[in-house]
């Protein structure tokens, strides 16, 4: 799967309204134009992205941002990202930062429950230098942290582009953007 | 009569229809409380879409989790939840000759405490540490939640006089009343927490896949055999001039409840819904048992 950190629009990179922070405002599900935000189409059919965070060695900041990127801060919950407590129930994992031998063994243990297709998103710079750890699932976001706009934008990309959508292909017909 | 029952059970069998009804009743439940809690509102049909996502998913590579030792409890929550279904009026509900009770208030309360039982048996099969923790909190809470609810049935027994579900109209207002009562704790002890809640997720914590889209079923199939309690209890009191009236109330009755329950209780850590359960519904459904006796 391709990097998808390039095709990440900026922060506030002009879809919707912004607020002076230059961060998009979430409110009601409505743009400037009056129309629902094509990310938030899953949701409204129904359809929703479990993600499951790992936090690994660092600074701590890319967990701290993927955490708030999954508050309604940053419109979430209306996107249908939400947080789950168990991997066995996750569609994505978000690893943040580096993975050091013993938590990668751990981690490469995690991702045994997981049921195909899942994706998992890598970020952070440090993160990224290691190399893949799960070579056909996995997409890096560069940023020291990233920020919860993009580490959102990033998931929803590596989603709607999974190699492979589902035994039955139904759930795939349900969150297909337009 | 052959033809049209025939036309009946293709065009709306029992279990097809329990398992719509019940996941539409949490979809709605979900959607109300959403609106009233000015939060976004997923769709009423995202808990089909959501069995059906699970469903299309394969089975995780490192485990042969459903195929072992986890796969007998949900196999049998799910027959017994089609046996309490086959007893209620739900499967003919769109051509009805009449509402048919058929089936006894003591074994439907046993198929109804089937699914826990399902769910704590997985969870200690599942050689999950976490899943193992889990179900000591979830354990507490379902007994703390099925005591009242027998509880009411007893009331309704002992005022009845029998444990047919086909009761014979009650006496006096007050037996009305009693049998009200009963369907009104019924209600409170719907099966929630919903969907999201942790201490309902954690015992599944092992669980992803076809085996979590079958415990979605099940509890969807709980949830349809528990409105058909309810609506027998309606039925029971005498209250309603039709009987067509029974299941249409039964029905929003419920999505009101679960609405309420959505929207207030969201918050509520299991602990404070144990204490809910245990020091005020429980002493509630005692009292209403002795009332029930008394005013037979």
């Amino acid at each position: 799967m391709a990097r998808v950190a390039e095709a990440c629009p900026r922060a506030g990179g002009g879809r919707g309204t912004t607020a002076p922070n230059d961060r998009p405002v979430y409110k009601a599900g409505v743009t400037r134009l009056g129309r629902k935000r094509l990310s938030e189409r899953r949701f409204h059919r129904g359809g929703r992205i479990a993600v499951f965070v790992v936090e690994g060695v660092g600074c701590g900041g890319c967990a701290e941002e993927a955490r708030s990127a999954l508050l309604s801060r940053y419109g979430a919950p209306r996107r249908g990202v939400v947080a789950v407590d168990s991997p066995a129930h996750a569609d994505a994992l978000l690893l943040c930062g580096t993975m050091l031998p013993p938590l990668l063994q751990e981690v490469q243990r995690l991702a045994e429950s997981l049921s195909e297709p899942w994706i998992c998103l890598r970020l952070g710079d440090c993160g990224v230098e290691a190399g893949a750890i799960f070579p056909g699932h996995e997409v890096t976001l560069c940023g020291c942290p990233p920020s919860p706009e993009m580490i959102l934008e990033s998931l929803e990309q590596a989603w709607n582009s999974r190699p492979q959508k589902g035994i039955f292909g139904l759930s795939a017909l349900v969150e297909e953007e337009a | 009569m052959f033809w049209g029952a025939l036309l009946r059970g293709l065009l709306c069998p029992g279990l097809a229809c329990a398992f719509l009804v019940g996941l539409f009743c949490r979809g709605i439940g979900a959607w109300l409380g959403a609106h009233l809690g000015r939060r976004p509102a997923a769709p009423v049909w995202h808990p089909l879409v959501e069995v059906v996502h699970w469903a299309s998913k394969a089975r995780p590579q490192g485990k042969q989790q459903f195929l072992s030792s986890a796969a007998w409890p949900v196999l049998l929550g799910l027959a017994a939840l089609s046996w309490a279904g086959g007893m209620l009026p739900w499967p003919v509900l769109p051509w009805p000759a009449f509402p048919s009770f058929s089936g006894d208030l003591g074994v439907y309360l046993l198929l109804l405490a089937v699914p826990p039982l399902a769910r704590l048996l997985t969870a200690s099969l599942s050689n999950d540490v976490l899943s193992a923790l889990g179900v000591y909190r979830y354990a507490s809470l379902e007994i703390g939640r099925l005591l009242p609810l027998w509880l009411a049935v007893t009331a309704l027994a002992l005022n009845a006089h029998g444990l047919g579900m086909f009761i014979d109209p009650p006496a006096t207002l007050w037996s009305a009343l009693v049998r009200l009562a009963a369907a009104g704790i019924a209600l409170v002890t719907l099966p929630w927490p919903l969907w999201d809640r942790d201490a309902h997720d954690v015992p599944l914590s092992a669980l992803g896949g076809r085996a979590l889209a079958l415990f979605r079923t099940m509890e969807s199939l709980e949830l349809y055999a528990h409105v058909g309690l309810i609506a027998a209890m309606l039925r029971s009191s005498a209250l309603l001039p039709a009987w067509w009236m029974v299941p249409l109330a039964a029905l929003l009755a419920v999505w009101l409840a679960l609405a309420m329950l959505e929207w207030r209780g969201r918050y509520l850590p299991p602990v404070v819904l144990l204490h809910r359960y245990t020091r005020w519904l429980l002493p509630l459904a005692l009292l209403l048992a002795v009332l029930g006796w008394w005013f037979s």
